[in-house]
């Protein structure tokens, strides 16, 4: 079904045949990747349910693990190990969905530990985006304009009514809210006012009145005596706030490209709108959406280098170092905490070139084959068998299921096919070659 | 902590095995120590290796040795069992348990040699009488013969030499010298050993005045017993190259610089392994004369050699210890014939910042100077109820130097303004990394002045900071001058000094003491940090990695404590390292 409609695009979806090919797709958009048994509960669970499943998740005891893991992290203040604490919360948690929006967040408020150089304010940071994930944008919007984290990678610790520090009001409105082409530099300027006063001080956001501009500002047809937290609702009422939104979900859950057409999107900005940016009920109207599950989304995006390597631990069951993946995955162009400038990964086909292509076969063929690397059941051969997938042909159907989104051309399958009947599938050394070698297809680097 | 669980299992694991033999020492008179040629560069002898399997095999610390995930996986693994099948199979032939047959083969001993001119190795094992021995080989002929009808090639041929019978699997020859089973990996060294059995000639490796001098170096029984022709091993150019290079490394030279210097002019080295039921004890042993001692070294055993380490100052949780003669001054000024070229720029540059640092005075001639030999190192436990700030969230120990002034009152208060500088230069980088500063605070009492400082916190975010571990303090007292990481053993450690400290023992050059128990509370202490660590360099699971942390302290408490000491004797250079096994709960 081609999607050029854009009211049929963003209505909920009536997947016919709800196969474990859709449950994969929606866990690979909205998580990391699924676990076979997630595929098969959710293949039974039916498109609304296995949607529901993905918000309602208990974390409780999860959450307090990990922030135990995180308190010592901060103890010994290793700023780099941030990067496998997250990782590992990737591919442990049970809150899929809110961990790939934290990951979203965080690529749109980028801000780098290489320059914060603070473990703590990092961590800080991290947990705004995580509780604001699927809550209001205006809230999370509020937040990181007083995150001592984002304002010292800025260079906006300090913001005086004499000399107004622009920059946090230019990526605002910039990168934040509203993309260039929607506001001037008076409105910058203007608007950088209404900043004036908010600093850090030993890491700690403070209001300093005494260096507040308390004057009329004009900017974005609004005139009065505003402060930030005004400054904020005004951005976030202008027209092109939720289109702005709209357009980087479409980019994060739909397809890297093309750029959909302002009609295609307006229906989702509607709903933001209509929402009060709730991107909870924003990010599930697209879970659901006819468009979502067409052949406009499925495959229709390049892994990053995250999606590429917690996804494959995830569905494999797989446990690796961390401090190590982390390495790996800085040669691939993507270490969580480490984004590469204030507007986040470029992502898309950026992720690859002859170099990160080559990276992640090694990554994969590395993972599959040390013998460092735990198995949920003690080895490769064994969780083949537990898929009911013990002949050769029947090993390459379920890999393909759970590791590639896009059905393969028939003459690769048939070469897999040999290879399994050749090595068989009885090994774990056999079925990591196997897996070796579906990685090295180019429908593995699709999402 | 980056520090590897895995490898200190493995070194425990490895002690612990050998520990707890009672067994006397191997007799060299008449022994198969007498066949070895006389150019072996290393001899080995062990009395009795059945009762060292028996111990291994008996030893209460094998089933926390078993819990190790890695052991777990291991015994389970396909060669495991194929090892195992193999065993029943050996059994069933030779009609007795696998540890009973090694029993009556080295009934009299095992020995072993490596002999340079023929490039080979020979073992020799001493069985009970003939009879025995002849009836086991047998028996384990015939089962390689069975093997092979089982298409297995073990490629054995019996045949003859002057009337012995022998044997030869692939290069390696075997054959029976009356009551003795020797293994050669190659004809020439076997065909050696053999002439020397039936000639009965006096020319073996025992024969050899160096070989007779090296068993009167360590006496006592010992279990086993490694003799290095250390002569023989230095006409290697690329060994003797290495041992008489200078040294790269500052740690290196501290600790081994006069070990090596001894190594340069020593002809052999000898070592004994000591067990009985709840020890273990390598005694190493060179000969030694103070003359062979460069002038640049003599910083390590002082002026003729007779340097000994300072008394010990120990505190009542001591989680570690080392005592050393040390003459630093002496190793900073001949650091020009110590250390190689591109190091010499390194230290000379230190050289000029310390300067800076007090107040323009020559750190090698006037600061290091300032001290006499001698350097202790203490660890210690802190006791984390009495920290005035925020507990830290990663319990580390306390550390402290202490050193002892030749004039206390010329140059104690350049030490303090010294002291003083570094808190300031430490305060400034703190506060540029939005970390709390230290707060100074001198006390005074009659014969003892105490610099401290503690973290000033007053920030919520700044709760359970590895930093809370450290209140750096130094401490003067008598000729004592003390540094240490937190007040508390500053304090602790001025009592201690007023008493004098515990005696070292005569010839003592250098001691290190660590407590099972102390270790094992601190790693206790932080099996959190140790928990989460593991999560993340292995992407465990919680509960799996608590469980490996669990079985890691499990093993490390059978180590109760451990030393290693350095005794400087006027006709030898003795190296002891004990390990005690016991509950260190």
């Amino acid at each position: 079904m081609k999607m050029d409609d854009p009211k049929s695009a963003w209505k909920q979806a009536d997947v016919k045949n709800w196969t474990k090919r859709h449950v994969a797709h929606l866990y690979r958009r909205a998580g990391f990747a699924a676990t076979p048994d997630e595929l098969k509960s959710g293949q039974k669970l039916g498109l609304e349910k296995c949607v529901d499943r993905l918000f309602n998740v208990e974390t409780t005891k999860f959450d307090s693990m990990m922030k135990k893991m995180g308190a010592t992290l901060l103890a010994a203040r290793e700023t780099r190990s941030l990067s496998a604490w997250w990782l590992y919360r990737m591919r442990f948690t049970p809150d899929q969905l809110l961990e790939k929006m934290t990951l979203f967040w965080h690529g749109h408020f980028a801000t780098s530990a290489a320059k914060v150089n603070s473990a703590d304010a990092m961590l800080d940071q991290n947990r705004i985006l995580r509780n604001n994930a699927l809550g209001k944008f205006e809230k999370m919007v509020s937040a990181i304009a007083r995150d001592p984290a984002m304002l010292i990678y800025l260079d906006s610790q300090e913001n005086r009514k004499t000399r107004p520090n622009e920059n946090f009001a230019r990526e605002l409105m910039e990168l934040f809210c509203l993309e260039s082409g929607n506001y001037t530099e008076t409105d910058i300027k203007q608007m950088a006012r209404c900043f004036t006063g908010w600093e850090i001080r030993r890491k700690k956001f403070r209001f300093n009145p005494y260096q507040h501009d308390n004057g009329v500002k004009k900017f974005l047809s609004q005139s009065g005596n505003f402060g930030g937290e005004d400054a904020i609702k005004i951005v976030l009422a202008q027209a092109a706030a939720p289109r702005f939104i709209a357009k980087k979900l479409y980019r994060f859950f739909i397809a890297d490209e093309p750029t959909p057409s302002p009609e295609m999107l307006e229906p989702l900005a509607q709903e933001i709108r209509k929402s009060n940016f709730d991107m909870g009920k924003t990010v599930r109207k697209i879970l659901l959406s006819n468009i979502f599950y067409s052949k406009q989304s499925i495959g229709k995006k390049l892994r990053s280098p995250v999606e590429f390597a917690v996804g494959l631990k995830r569905a494999l069951g797989a446990s690796v170092n961390l401090n190590e993946l982390a390495n790996r995955l800085e040669q691939l162009g993507q270490l969580p905490f480490y984004p590469p400038n204030v507007a986040g990964w470029e992502g898309g086909r950026k992720w690859i070139n002859s170099s990160t292509l080559l990276g992640r076969a090694n990554l994969v063929g590395d993972l599959v084959r040390n013998n460092n690397t735990k198995w949920a059941d003690s080895n490769l051969a064994v969780w083949l068998r537990k898929q009911n997938a013990a002949r050769p042909e029947q090993a390459v159907d379920s890999l393909l299921e759970l590791l590639v989104a896009v059905p393969i051309p028939g003459a690769a399958k048939s070469k897999l096919v040999r290879l399994a009947e050749k090595r068989g599938v009885k090994s774990h050394d056999a079925v990591a070659d196997l897996i070796h070698a579906i990685s090295l297809l180019p429908e593995f680097q699709l999402s | 902590m980056r520090w590897v669980p895995r490898t200190l299992c493995a070194i425990v694991t490895c002690l612990a095995t050998l520990q707890a033999i009672s067994v006397s020492a191997q007799q060299t008179q008449n022994s198969a120590v007498h066949l070895f040629p006389k150019q072996s560069v290393a001899v080995l002898s062990v009395s009795e290796p059945s009762a060292l399997i028996e111990t291994i095999l008996e030893h209460p610390i094998r089933q926390s040795v078993e819990d190790i995930e890695d052991v777990k996986k291991a015994m389970k693994s396909t060669q495991f069992r194929q090892l195992n099948v193999a065993r029943r199979v050996l059994e069933y032939q030779l009609e007795m348990k696998w540890n009973e047959a090694v029993g009556q083969l080295t009934h009299h001993g095992l020995y072993a040699a490596f002999d340079p001119s023929s490039n080979g190795f020979a073992v020799i094992a001493h069985a009970k009488n003939k009879s025995t021995l002849n009836s086991l080989v047998e028996k384990l002929v015939e089962l390689m013969n069975d093997s092979k009808k089982m298409g297995i090639d073990a490629k054995i041929k019996k045949s003859n030499y002057r009337g012995l019978t022998t044997y030869e699997v692939q290069n390696a020859a075997i054959a029976l010298l009356g009551d003795k089973l020797l293994i050669a990996s190659n004809k020439k060294i076997g065909k050696d050993i053999a002439d020397r059995f039936l000639d009965k000639t006096k020319d073996s490796i025992a024969h050899q005045s160096h070989f007779k001098a090296s068993q009167k170096l360590l006496r006592g029984k010992s279990a086993a017993r490694l003799f290095v022709d250390l002569k023989l091993l230095k006409s290697n150019k690329q060994l003797a190259k290495a041992i008489n290079n200078k040294t790269e490394n500052i740690a290196v030279e501290l600790l081994a610089g006069g070990i090596l210097s001894n190594i340069q002019k020593a002809d052999y080295a000898v070592s004994n392994l000591y067990v009985d039921k709840d020890k273990l004890r390598i005694s190493a042993a060179t000969p030694h004369n103070a003359k062979w001692v460069s002038k640049p070294r003599e910083f390590y055993f002082g002026p003729k050699g007779q340097g000994v380490a300072p008394n010990l100052l120990l505190p009542s949780k001591q989680m570690f210890s080392i005592t050393s003669y040390r003459d630093i001054a002496g190793l900073w000024l001949a650091k020009e014939d110590l250390f190689e070229e591109k190091h010499i720029a390194e230290l000379a540059q230190a050289d000029s910042q310390f300067s800076t640092l007090f107040s323009g005075l020559d750190f090698g001639e006037e600061i290091l100077g300032a001290l006499k030999p001698g350097v202790q190192i203490i660890g210690s436990l802190q006791d984390f109820s009495k920290l005035k700030t925020p507990k830290p969230d990663i319990k580390l120990p306390a550390f402290a130097a202490v050193f002892q002034l030749k004039d206390p009152k010329k140059i104690q208060q350049r030490f303090k303004v010294g002291f003083q500088s570094v808190i300031g230069f430490t305060n400034i980088a703190l506060s540029q990394q939005g970390q709390p500063q230290l707060d100074m605070e001198t006390e005074k009492s009659k014969d003892a002045k105490i610099v401290t400082t503690t973290y000033m916190s007053d920030d919520a975010s700044d709760k359970g900071l590895i930093n809370y571990n450290f209140s750096p303090s130094v401490a003067f007292v008598g000729d004592y001058f003390i540094i240490s990481s937190t007040d508390q053993l500053a304090r602790e450690l001025v009592q201690i000094a007023r008493k004098g400290g515990t005696k070292t023992a005569k010839n003592t050059n250098s001691a290190i003491n660590i407590d099972g128990k102390a270790l094992n509370k601190i790693l206790a202490d932080n099996r959190d940090s140790l928990v989460a660590q593991q999560m993340l360099e292995e992407g465990l699971d919680e509960k799996t990695a608590a469980k490996r942390i669990d079985v890691f302290l499990k093993l490390l408490k059978h180590a109760k404590n451990a030393s290693l000491d350095l005794q400087n004797h006027s006709d030898r250079l003795e190296l002891n390292l004990e390990l005690n096994l016991g509950d260190a709960k």
